[in-house]
């Protein structure tokens, strides 16, 4: 196998570090533009805007979190009164079988647990956590991005030398500070 | 917020760099100060004595402590409660100012919450203790069992472990999910073993916007649970002893009564570790007299709405016209254990009434003297409450006067110690201030600053 071809396959993207969020979001604009769309955001902290200009969007955490909640809200219910009333009828200190205030606040209680089970759960899933590797891990500034400095991440996968090499130099136009190739 | 103000709550030449240095150098650089192994030994030295209790009570039995019939709850009941209102500030600190966009939580969530997280621990451990056969705790949850048996879902006791196990799963997820960001950077700093210690612990968080899209949205969702997690917590704990109809227990009050004594002490509590840890590990400009003086108002506001809830169980007791509610009142001033209700009057009350002054707010040791006995103050109420409530009931036959025992006490400074023991392995193992959560602060502060210098180029710097 020759040198040129082996060199290519082994790129996953070139790793662009900025020194603040507005030339990230800038150069993340301008590249969206251009027709790159696989391009990742890394910051030390969160940034509302750089999910807007990535154009990512997810709703579906805080539903699945609702419909787990209410769920098991009513199961738990069903299953008090289930137990209470049909299963193992007893009066105790005179309340009826089907109390329902008690039963409320225990439904209320677990509808909590599930949403805060599902919440912490559902944010690992869809950030696929746990996962120890990425290949930005491999460069040796990208631990500046969990300290003070911006990272973009942009595809290569498909790209030809040539356009790898533009690429380069339109990220080093745009604002950052050092480009850096991320082999897989 | 007025510029001036988010200021004075961070150091002018903080930078998102400098700060990464120092609060990682304390995990992963410094030695230990000699005031933090010293805290240790004593802390270490409790939780053992805890570890004796423990083995003692299992073994002896649940007679060691001053339990007794009419007083047959006592000091594990007690400090349950005291423990798990210590837990509610942490709670509060980390959602409701998150809610509201306080600037003044980023500096001090991180050891609020964890102060929350062992508080519970303590706290769960005593109802388990107060057992009498403590293996067989399990009974309460609704599991197939051989018996046919279901748990008696009208009891208060149910709703409890079902409320206190919620809030230890909720604190513990939401410590750990914010700390996933600062486990990251610490992957990122350390060497050797501790680099696969915190690479394994942060779970590969990379910081990617996606990532923090969701830890944000998660955040919220967390904080908008928070607060009924808090209200159903304490609330669930006070119907404890107010479904009851015990006279001194049996209060329409007592929920909100015990959630504002909760915060009061938990409040208390958090000034109580900002003081010791600022001046422990040198964080005087990170945790600044601003902060302190934040701390003194909600101690001051949760004093005042426990002293409102005084008055107000004073004025029911008498104003119910029933002869067995005023007795109790007459027996708390009077009776054998006046000095308690006093004591505890002259705390909350009396004590707390410093805090309308700038000054005592912001001096860290006065601040600190008035955490102390604050949560002491709290204490003696949750005592005069479990006490003077059942010691004396319906029937003068059924009368008698209890005093905790020598295990008792035991008990109850192994499980300070216990608490402290964990808070200071937390700090050395984890940052001890987010530091995520400040480098949004100071994003922002550099945000103002540019916009303010745009807005007027030649005035920015005489601000």
């Amino acid at each position: 196998m020759s040198e040129a071809t082996s060199n290519a396959s082994k790129r996953y993207g070139l790793l662009g570090r900025f020194h603040d969020a507005d030339a990230l979001i800038v150069a993340i604009r301008t590249l969206r533009e251009e027709g790159y769309r696989e391009l990742e955001a890394f910051s030390p902290y969160p940034v509302e805007e750089l999910n807007e200009a990535l154009g990512v969007r997810s709703r579906w955490l805080t539903v699945v979190t609702l419909i787990a909640s209410l769920a098991v809200a009513a199961g738990t219910y069903w299953m008090v009164w289930y137990s209470a009333a049909v299963d193992y009828p007893f009066v105790v200190g005179g309340k009826p079988l089907h109390s329902w205030p008690p039963f409320a606040l225990i439904a209320f209680v677990l509808a909590i647990l599930s949403a805060v089970v599902t919440a912490f759960l559902g944010m690992l899933c869809g950030n696929r956590l746990p996962r120890l590797y990425h290949p930005a891990f491999n460069i040796t500034m990208f631990e500046r991005a969990s300290n003070d400095a911006f990272f973009l991440l942009t595809n290569v996968g498909t790209l030809t030398h040539d356009e790898i090499e533009s690429l380069r130099s339109r990220l080093t136009d745009l604002g950052a500070e050092d480009v850096q190739e991320v082999p897989p | 917020m007025k510029p001036t103000e988010r200021d004075a709550l961070l150091p002018a030449d903080l930078t998102h760099a400098s700060l990464t240095q120092r609060i990682s150098a304390l995990v992963l650089e410094r030695r230990s100060p000699l005031g933090w192994w010293i805290a240790v030994l004593i802390c270490a030295g409790l939780t053992l004595m805890f570890v004796l209790s423990l083995s003692v009570l299992f073994t002896v039995g649940i007679g060691i402590f001053g339990l007794n019939i009419p007083v047959a709850w006592g000091m594990p009941i007690l400090n349950t409660i005291w423990w798990i209102g210590i837990a509610h500030a942490g709670t509060l600190i980390s959602a409701v100012l998150l809610l509201t966009r306080q600037p003044w939580r980023a500096a001090i969530n991180r050891f609020a919450e964890a102060m929350a997280m062992f508080a519970i621990v303590c706290a769960g451990l005593y109802p388990v203790i107060h057992l009498g056969r403590p293996q067989f705790f399990y009974y309460l949850l609704p599991y197939p069992d051989t018996m046919g048996l279901w748990p008696q879902w009208r009891s208060p006791l149910v709703w409890d472990f079902l409320a206190i196990s919620t809030y230890l799963i909720f604190t513990a997820s939401f410590l750990y999910m914010s700390l996933l960001p600062d486990l990251a950077t610490l992957r990122d700093r350390a060497r050797g073993w501790r680099a696969y210690f915190y690479a394994v612990l942060a779970l590969g968080w990379n910081g990617s916007a996606a990532h923090w899209m969701r830890y944000e949205k998660t955040t919220m969702i967390f904080a908008a649970l928070a607060t009924p997690i808090v209200v159903t917590v304490t609330g669930i704990i006070s119907l404890d002893l107010a479904v009851s109809i015990v006279p001194g227990y049996h209060f329409t009050i007592f929920p909100p009564y015990f959630v504002a004594g909760a915060l009061f002490s938990g409040f208390s509590t958090v000034a109580l570790l900002a003081v010791a840890l600022r001046s422990l590990f040198k964080l005087h400009d990170l945790v600044t007299p601003t902060h302190l003086d934040y701390l003194g108002r909600m101690m001051l506001l949760f004093a005042l709405i426990v002293s409102y809830a005084y008055t107000q169980e004073i004025f029911v007791a008498f104003y119910s016209g029933e002869d067995y509610y005023r007795t109790v009142y007459f027996d708390r001033w009077t009776g054998p254990y006046a000095p308690i209700w006093w004591s505890m009057i002259f705390c909350n009350v009396v004590l707390t009434q410093l805090l309308w002054f700038k000054r005592v707010r912001r001096s860290p040791m006065a601040l600190l003297c008035l955490a102390l006995t604050s949560n002491l103050g709290m204490w003696l109420e949750r005592f005069q409450i479990v006490f003077t409530s059942t010691h004396a009931d319906y029937m003068p036959s059924n009368w008698d006067t209890v005093w905790p025992t020598g295990w008792d006490w035991a008990t109850y400074f192994g499980s300070l110690g216990l608490f402290g023991l964990l808070l200071l392995i937390f700090v050395k193992l984890m940052p001890l201030i987010s530091m995520h959560d400040m480098r949004a602060l100071i994003a922002k502060r550099q945000a103002s600053e540019k916009s303010r210098d745009e807005a007027s180029p030649g005035e920015a710097s005489h601000e």
